[in-house]
C-alpha cells in the first residue's frame, strides 16, 4: 500500500493503519530496534511502542516522508530503552558503532551554541555532497547500525571496502565539523 | 548507557537520506571514460576546495621561527587494546552490596578525600576489544568509601598508588532538586566560581565569582524542582550563564551548570544531563547576583595542553626524535624535540606502527622543555596528526594541500 493510503487511514483513526504500517515498515523498524537492542523481546516491544508512536502522531502530523518518519521513531524509542539496558544485553557491533562515532566529535568537544539539531544538519549537509554509495554505506552503519557484513552483502562489496569506506568517510567527516566550527 | 550526542545528532540528518538508505540497493552503472575523468575532475576539485576552506590554525602564530602556513589538527580515534591503555584510560566495573559501579572519569582523586576501607574486591576490567569478545580482566582491588558522600552514589578504588572515583552505574535520575542533594551535597563537593554568560567560547564573557554561598543558598531553597525529562533541552537557544564546575573529590573536571533565565537548572556533573525547573524568579536572583558579584576575565580553553610540533626523525628505544625544520622560515632555526616514551598514551603511536617516520605530528606534554640537555620534552602524554596547508604565491592558480598524511587521535 502506498504511504499516503497509510496515512489517510491513521487519520481516519482506522486500525488498518497499524496492520499496513507493520506489513510495509514492521521488517524495517525491527531491524534498527534490533541492531540497537540485540534482543527479539526488546525489539518486538519497541516496534509496538512505534506504532503506539505512529497512531498518536498521526493526526495531527502529516509526515512528508512516512518512511523517514516512522525509521525515526524506532531508532529514538530504541536509544531510550538502550539507556535502560546492562550491559550484557548491548551489542557488540553497535557499542562499537557509538565508540567509532564518538571519535567523530566527542560530547565534551561539543562547541558551545551548538547542538544535536545544528550537527545534525551539518552532517546532513556533508552527507549530501558524498557519492551516493558512500553516503549510504556511512548512514546504513551509523543510522541504521547495520554490521559491516550485512552492509558488505547489501552493497556487493568486500567488509574490508566497507571498513575503508567507513574509515575515511569518518575522517571526512570529522575535518568538515572541524571546518564548520562547531568543536571545541 | 549513555548514548553520545553524534549519535543522536545522525538521528537528525534528512529524512531523504533516511528513505534513501532505507531502501538503497546497489545499482550497476556504466563507467565510460568521459563520465570517471569527470568523477575524478570533480573529486580532485573537491578535495583543493576542502584544503582551501581549512583555515583553523596558523603555525606562525604558535612560534615565530615558523611560515606562514595554515594547519589543522586531525584526531581519529584508535580503539587501544589493554595493554596500550594507560590506568586512567581502563574501563572497570564492579558490584558490591548489589550496587553496580562504574569508573567516574579519567582524573586520580588525591588521598585526603578517601574515607574507610569498604574492603578488597575483584573488579572486572574491558576494552572494547574484550567487550566484543565477552571476555574481560578480573583485577583484586581495596575499595574505600569517600569521605562525607553515600557509599551507594560513590566509591574510589585503589590501582597502585593511585585512587579513582567509581559511580553508582543505574540510570536513576532524582525526582527533585532536593533528591540530589540528599544523594550528593553538590554544594560541598563544587565550587561555583568561573563562568560565562550565553556561552563559553572565547567570543562569550567570562567572569570569576567572588563568593558562590549565596547562589548554592538559593539553589537549596529549591528542594522541590521538580527533575524534567526535557529532551533534547536546548541549552544554547536560551539566555543563560554557565559555571565550569569541577571536583577534586570525584575527578570531575570541568563540566557544565547553567542557569537560564526562564528558570531551569541544566547539569551534566554526573555525566548525563539533569534538568531541574526552578522557576524563573530564582534563576534571575541568581544570573542578577552572579553578574553583580564577579569580575570579568580571560577566556580559557577546554584543552590547555601544551604542544610541540614536527615532523618525525626517528623512532628509537625509549625515545622519538620530532624537529620542526619543516616548519621554519629559516631552516637553520630548526629544533629537534628528543621526547621519552615513558607513557603509554603517547609511546602507544609507535608501539603500534600507527605514527611512523616522516609524518607531522602535534605532541601534548604537561612537564617542562629542558633546552640545555638537548631539547628534551617531559610529560609527554598524546599524539594528534596535523595537516599543512601551504598557500602558493598569488601569481599561482591553484593552491596545493603540502603535506597530507594518514590520520591519528590524541586521546
Amino acid at each position: 500500500m502506498e504511504d499516503k493510503s497509510i496515512i489517510k487511514l491513521y487519520f481516519e483513526r482506522n486500525e488498518e493503519a497499524i496492520v499496513q504500517t507493520d506489513k510495509k515498515y514492521g521488517k524495517l523498524c525491527y531491524s534498527i530496534a534490533y541492531n540497537i537492542l540485540n534482543n527479539r523481546e526488546d525489539s518486538k516491544e519497541c516496534v509496538n511502542d512505534t506504532y503506539n508512536g505512529v497512531w498518536n502522531a498521526i493526526p495531527p502530523t502529516t509526515p512528508f516522508n512516512f518512511t523517514a518518519f516512522i525509521c525515526k521513531i524506532t531508532r529514538n524509542l530504541s536509544l531510550k530503552r538502550l539507556e535502560f539496558l546492562t550491559r550484557d544485553k548491548r551489542s557488540a557491533n553497535f557499542v562499537l558503532s557509538l565508540e567509532e562515532l564518538n571519535e567523530i566529535l566527542p560530547d565534551e568537544r561539543y562547541g558551545v551554541g551548538v547542538n544535536e539539531e545544528d550537527v545534525g544538519k551539518l552532517i546532513s549537509e556533508f552527507l549530501r555532497g558524498e557519492k551516493e554509495e558512500i553516503r549510504n554505506v556511512f548512514i546504513r552503519k551509523y543510522y541504521f547500525f547495520d554490521s559491516v557484513k550485512d552492509i558488505a552483502k547489501r552493497f556487493s562489496f568486500t567488509e574490508s571496502k566497507v571498513k575503508t569506506m567507513l574509515f575515511n568517510t569518518r575522517k571526512k567527516l570529522k575535518e568538515f565539523l572541524i571546518k564548520e566550527g562547531v568543536t571545541i | 548507557m549513555k548514548i553520545p550526542k553524534i549519535a543522536i545528532s545522525l538521528g537528525q540528518i534528512g529524512d531523504e537520506l533516511i528513505a534513501e538508505a532505507a531502501c538503497f540497493k546497489k545499482k550497476r552503472i556504466s563507467t565510460s571514460k568521459p563520465f570517471v575523468a569527470g568523477i575524478c575532475a570533480f573529486l580532485t576539485l573537491g578535495i583543493i576546495a576542502t584544503a582551501l576552506f581549512v583555515n583553523n590554525l596558523n603555525t606562525s602564530s604558535i612560534d615565530k621561527r615558523y611560515k606562514k602556513l595554515d594547519f589543522y589538527s586531525l584526531n581519529i580515534g584508535h580503539v587501544w587494546e589493554w595493554e596500550d591503555l594507560a590506568e586512567s584510560e581502563r574501563n572497570y566495573e564492579v558490584e558490591i552490596d548489589g550496587v553496580k559501579y562504574e569508573k567516574n572519569s579519567r582524573k586520580t582523586i588525591d588521598e585526603e578525600f578517601i574515607g574507610e576501607k569498604i574492603g578488597r574486591f575483584d573488579i572486572f576490567g574491558f576494552d572494547t576489544i574484550m567487550m566484543l569478545e565477552d571476555k574481560r580482566i578480573t583485577v583484586n582491588c581495596d575499595i574505600y568509601k569517600l569521605k562525607n558522600i553515600s557509599q551507594n552514589e560513590f566509591i574510589a578504588i585503589k590501582f597502585g598508588e593511585d585512587y579513582y572515583c567509581f559511580k553508582n552505574a543505574e540510570h536513576n535520575p532524582p525526582k527533585t532538586l532536593g533528591e540530589l542533594f540528599d544523594r550528593v551535597d553538590i554544594t560541598e563537593l563544587f565550587e561555583l566560581s568561573r563562568f560565562s554568560e550565553n556561552g563559553s567560547d572565547a567570543n562569550a564573557k567570562h567572569f570569576i565569582l567572588k563568593d558562590d554561598e549565596y547562589v548554592w543558598n538559593i539553589l537549596s531553597e529549591c528542594r522541590s524542582a521538580e527533575f524534567v525529562d526535557w529532551d533534547p533541552f536546548n541549552l544554547y537557544q536560551r539566555e543563560y550563564i554557565s559555571f565550569s564546575a569541577s571536583s577534586d573529590a570525584l575527578g570531575l573536571y570541568k563540566r557544565e551548570f547553567s542557569i537560564t533565565k526562564d528558570g531551569y537548572l541544566h547539569t551534566n556533573i554526573f555525566s548525563s544531563a539533569y534538568l531541574f525547573k526552578i522557576g524563573k524568579d530564582r534563576a534571575n536572583e541568581i544570573i542578577a547576583y552572579a553578574m553583580e558579584n564577579s569580575t570579568e576575565t580571560e577566556f580559557v580553553p577546554f584543552d590547555e595542553s601544551k604542544k610541540v610540533y614536527g615532523q618525525v626523525k626517528e623512532i628509537v628505544d625509549g625515545y622519538v626524535l620530532i624537529d620542526d625544520t619543516i616548519l621554519c622560515k629559516n631552516k637553520s632555526k630548526g629544533i629537534t624535540y628528543k621526547i621519552p616514551t615513558d607513557d603509554i598514551r603517547f609511546y602507544r603511536y609507535f608501539k603500534t606502527g600507527s605514527t611512523e617516520v616522516g609524518e607531522l605530528v602535534a605532541v601534548s606534554y604537561d612537564g617542562e622543555i629542558d633546552t640545555q640537555n638537548g631539547y628534551v620534552v617531559k610529560g609527554a602524554f598524546g599524539l594528534s596528526e596535523f595537516q599543512l596547508v601551504s598557500k602558493k604565491k598569488k601569481s599561482d592558480k591553484n593552491s596545493t594541500v603540502s603535506s597530507v598524511s594518514h590520520i591519528i587521535g590524541e586521546k
